[in-house]
């Protein structure tokens, strides 16, 4: 069996990609894959903008490999899942119309089922709803866990104004799953008095 | 409410890096097991922490093996498996590889490398699959709880509905199968009947009350609708209700888009709306249509074409019956079930409940008979086993938990008494205190017992704690249920003073007795 070795750190890996070495390549996406399209699907709220940036960011993730020096991949390439995603946001503001056009008959037979978990709608459709400075903030912070002060330095805005950011996004999704569970309802009403 | 703004407001400090005491924390972890639309929340933030994880948690999990699309035409059919990451895996790193070797021979000049669009590996939009053609034709009664009757017979689940059948409900609730994939649920005061089990155009004719229909997706040419006073009401796959009283028709689409044919003009309903169809005998005299539809909604959502076992309990007056976690209805109940195991609780103010598992084999039938004594007894039946007693050693967690449990599943007697089970046998925790403006709450609201309200909310402010303001709001509205209306109002006096910005003071302000 021809077994290619895989480096066994972080630095030789990266040696490695940066040398053209295929099998590198591939194990650096393979590792980061599943995380950045999460954050790229948080970010743009659909599949498709997800996969179009998650090539995106792996570009500019192979184009900067050179620049990282760290011991962890994941973290460098969160930050530029972000920035990346983001930026794909911008340049992408044909959702809602893309939505307007939806057939009402062709809507009536798209029924949503119910997530078993509580939650009448999909995560990512709350997201999708959020302005994009809110949205980010959330993810950041719920999706990735980044402290408030570290979000401030990311997204280049004071902690104060992250606050608020979160604090409206929250309070936007909370609205909305609250009307979702109005009518979609699963014995929510009864108890929410 | 109250305290849900309160839970809303301690989550959204924790969000932000806050820290909580102990009773707070304690408040934020159990409130929502209390409170559905706070449980939801609550699953939906912790659902999202862990999407790095679980990246399926950020989409709509299907109950089924299609996956389920969105509800608002937000075509985002996602289907993140292994099977559709390799590919893009695959294209990513050949792209990757030109990318570097560009970054590389043109010393990292990331603009020019202008990055090579590939093909998407995202699922394209596709419709769900169709119920199958071939369903067998003709209405079966799916749920008979209370007083429902067939032609002025005593209804049974299972029986069949056929054309020109008269279901009616004086207490309780009933639902019909309609396959295929159609159900639709009624309750008390309701009366329809059974025009049409044609495949391409099942109709039943809506006399009087409250019906909900629940259709999945129909084959090419087939519908279901409902005849009413102002027209029919036909969708393909959707939720629904329809509500009368013979001289107004008001209809409530949840999902999915509705037709309505008022024999003039055709209008389409699209969700959320809710629409008053008829005016043509006065003014509307339908009440509160846009808030009572969530019970019948719960039930059509349960019964489907894969119910064909039978269970029939009989028990005392004001019984209730569960099935998992299911609330199936009041006593006297018959029921099509769906193979499995289960956990039958019937249960009954003031008494143990009695817990029974269960097996149904496709097309068994299991009945079940229970008599109230000091407790309530097996009566009739194989196997039953009597519920335990619960033990003293009982934690107060695990009684609030319980009690919580009750409440969200709308048990309310079963909630009161684990409450003050917890109040009797662990009076000094946390819990207890927490429980008090619960039970204040619950008796207030749902079992009109002000007075006893009252002596909770009391009970609470005694002792102090973070829901000081709802216990105080909670006591204003008991005293004035109690018609003490000249306490009432020196309460909210002092209520508005200490608490100006709150909304509870807003409607005080507002509704000042």
């Amino acid at each position: 069996m021809n077994v290619v070795p895989r480096p066994h750190n972080v630095s030789e890996l990266v040696e490695r990609a940066l040398g053209g070495h295929e099998p590198a390549r591939r194990q650096i996406v393979e590792q980061l894959s599943r995380r950045v399209r999460t954050i790229a699907l948080s970010i743009l709220g659909n599949s498709a903008d997800a996969d179009d940036a998650m090539q995106h960011i792996f570009l500019e993730l192979f184009q900067s490999l050179a620049s990282f020096s760290g011991e962890h991949l994941a973290p460098w390439a969160d930050s530029i899942a972000v920035r990346t995603a983001v930026r794909h946001a911008r340049s992408r503001r044909v959702r809602s119309a893309r939505d307007a056009c939806v057939d009402p008959e062709e809507l009536s037979a798209e029924l949503t089922t119910p997530a078993g978990h509580g939650v009448p709608r999909a995560l990512v459709e709350y997201l999708a709803e959020l302005p994009e400075t809110r949205r980010v903030a959330l993810v950041l912070r719920h999706v990735l866990g980044y402290t408030v002060e570290e979000i401030a330095e990311l997204t280049d805005v004071s902690p104060n104004t992250v606050k608020d950011r979160l604090v409206q996004a929250r309070a936007q999704v909370r609205k909305t799953l609250r009307r979702d569970l109005a009518l979609l309802p699963s014995g929510a009403r009864r108890n929410h008095e | 409410m109250n305290e849900c703004l309160t839970w809303a407001a301690l989550s959204d400090k924790t969000a932000l890096g806050g820290s909580l005491t102990a009773e707070e924390r304690l408040f934020v972890r159990s409130h929502p097991s209390g409170c559905a639309a706070c449980a939801s929340e609550a699953t939906l933030w912790d659902d999202l922490g862990r999407v790095l994880d679980e990246p399926e948690r950020l989409t709509t999990k299907p109950t089924g093996s299609t996956q389920a699309p969105s509800r608002r035409g937000f075509r985002q059919f996602v289907a993140w498996g292994t099977r559709a990451r390799r590919p893009l895996v695959a294209a990513i790193v050949a792209a990757s590889a030109a990318a570097a070797a560009a970054a590389v021979s043109w010393g990292g000049a990331s603009d020019s490398a202008a990055p090579r669009r590939l093909a998407s590996a995202s699922g394209r939009p596709r419709s769900l699959a169709p119920v199958p053609l071939g369903a067998p034709n003709g209405a079966r009664l799916a749920l008979a709880a209370g007083e429902a009757r067939v032609n002025q017979r005593a209804a049974v689940a299972g029986e069949r509905l056929e054309t020109g059948a008269v279901l009616s409900v004086a207490v309780g609730e009933a639902c019909v199968l309609v396959p295929p994939g159609v159900t639709v649920c009624i309750d008390e005061g309701t009366e329809l009947s059974v025009e049409t089990l044609d495949a391409g155009t099942r109709r039943f004719r809506l006399h009087r009350g409250h019906a909900v229909a629940h259709l999945e997706r129909q084959p090419v040419g087939s519908s279901f609708g409902f005849d009413t006073p102002a027209g029919s009401v036909v969708a393909k796959g959707t939720v629904f209700s329809l509500r009368t009283d013979e001289s107004a028709v008001s209809l409530r689409v949840h999902e999915g888009v509705v037709l309505n044919d008022s024999g003039t003009r055709t209008n389409s309903y699209q969700a959320p709306s809710v629409a008053l169809l008829s005016y043509e005998r006065g003014p509307s005299v339908v009440t509160d249509p846009t808030m009572s539809d969530a019970r019948l909604v719960e039930l059509a959502k349960y019964f489907t074409d894969r119910s064909n076992g039978v269970l029939m309990v009989t028990a005392a007056a004001g019984s209730s019956v569960g099935l998992g976690d299911f609330q199936l209805g009041v006593a006297p109940i018959s029921a099509l079930v769906q193979p499995g195991n289960y956990r039958l609780e019937v249960s009954r103010p003031g008494f143990a409940p009695i817990v029974e598992r269960l097996a149904f084999e496709p097309d068994s039938r299991l009945a079940r008979a229970y008599e109230a004594t000091a407790e309530l007894h097996t009566a009739v039946g194989d196997e039953a086993v009597k519920a335990p007693r619960g033990a003293l050693s009982e934690s107060a967690a695990t009684l609030l938990d319980r009690a919580r449990e009750l409440r969200a599943a709308g048990r309310y007697p079963g909630a009161s008494a684990t409450y003050q089970r917890l109040l009797r046998e662990h009076p000094g925790s946390a819990e207890a205190r927490v429980a008090l403006v619960s039970l204040g709450e619950l008796q207030l609201s749902q079992l009109g017992n002000a007075d006893g309200a009252l002596r909770s909310f009391d009970g609470y402010l005694r002792a102090g704690g973070p829901l000081r303001q709802e216990a105080s709001y909670g006591r204003i509205r008991a005293l004035r249920a109690l018609g003490r209306l000249s306490e009432a109002r020196t309460a909210a006096d002092a209520f508005i003073s200490a608490y100006p910005q709150s909304v509870q003071a807003a409607a005080l302000k507002k509704d000042v007795p």
